[in-house]
């Protein structure tokens, strides 16, 4: 992959093993952060503006990532803040993640301008987000030395790839604007 | 911000300058402003990233946003904003959409 500044954004040129691996990791997250379907559903007026008076705390410390209490030290006013907040976080990092899909899909040359690059940066927060939890990645990774025998030595490697992927498009894209 | 909107309950008349209502400015600020937005370290996002955030969605100067990503890293968390209770979730809900890791509490 390379990552290139233009005027306005960035230019990316993959490999096709390269969108392959974004495919897979859209289709994960999605499958994710979907909302499962709720009453939600049949109150146009609650769907709409995003509220969902059923949602409740996520088990999977992946969601709670994602969705944080917003309260430390208060369970009931996080709880109602979530049914006030996380169903539209879940409605725009699953747009987002289609957005990309879509993107990734028409070549393996990419410009990304204003939106496109903000659509690229978050949907890769998310999966770092993700990963970076599921392999319990509690300091930077650099310090972090696997065994080449380690089951999770493979995510590693993708998680340190998507890592290099955000940096760089942040760097090309955003910190050389002025 | 809390002074401005003190002003509000203020009705500027012709009344003499001896019968206008004294401002407790210093009321107001502390009723109006008493909620912060905190942001806490975590080892996934990047630097830069949270960089990006905050002048994203403060629009803060990048020397600003700089210093308070350096602070959330050295120092595990760092208030971000300061407002009503209402402003506070609305600042939380915006730093988990890009996924910061945000809380809100009345100071």
């Amino acid at each position: 992959m390379e990552i290139d500044r233009i005027d306005n954004g960035v230019q990316i040129v993959m490999e096709e093993v390269e969108v392959r691996i974004l495919q897979d990791l859209a289709a994960q997250l999605l499958n994710l952060t979907t909302p499962e379907s709720s009453e939600i559903d049949s109150d146009p007026l609650a769907k709409m503006v995003g509220i969902d008076m059923h949602a409740t705390k996520p088990t999977d410390p992946v969601l709670s990532r994602l969705y944080p209490d917003a309260y430390p030290d208060d369970p009931e006013a996080s709880l109602e803040f979530r049914r006030f907040t996380e169903r539209s976080l879940r409605d725009a990092s699953v747009e987002r993640a289609e957005r990309i899909l879509q993107i990734i899909s028409e070549g393996l040359e990419l410009q990304l301008i204003h939106e496109q690059w903000n659509d690229m940066v978050g949907f890769l927060n998310d999966l770092r987000l993700a990963l970076g939890t599921r392999l319990e990645i509690t300091q930077s990774l650099e310090n972090q030395e696997l065994d080449d025998n380690d089951p999770r030595a493979a995510l590693f490697d993708l998680y340190g790839w998507l890592t290099w992927m955000q940096e760089m498009l942040i760097e090309k894209g955003f910190l050389h604007e002025d | 911000m809390g002074t401005i909107s003190a002003c509000n309950n203020v009705q500027v008349t012709s009344t003499p300058t001896e019968t206008l209502p004294t401002v407790d400015w210093e009321f107001d600020t502390e009723t109006d402003r008493p909620w912060s937005t905190t942001v806490w370290d975590d080892p996934i996002n990047l630097m830069s990233y949270v960089t990006y955030v905050f002048i994203d969605y403060f629009k803060y100067s990048k020397e600003k946003a700089a210093q308070l990503m350096l602070l959330v890293h050295n120092e595990g968390r760092a208030v971000v904003s300061t407002g009503t209770r209402e402003e506070m979730e609305r600042d939380v809900a915006a730093m988990h959409s890009y996924g910061l890791w945000a809380t809100l509490a009345k100071d």
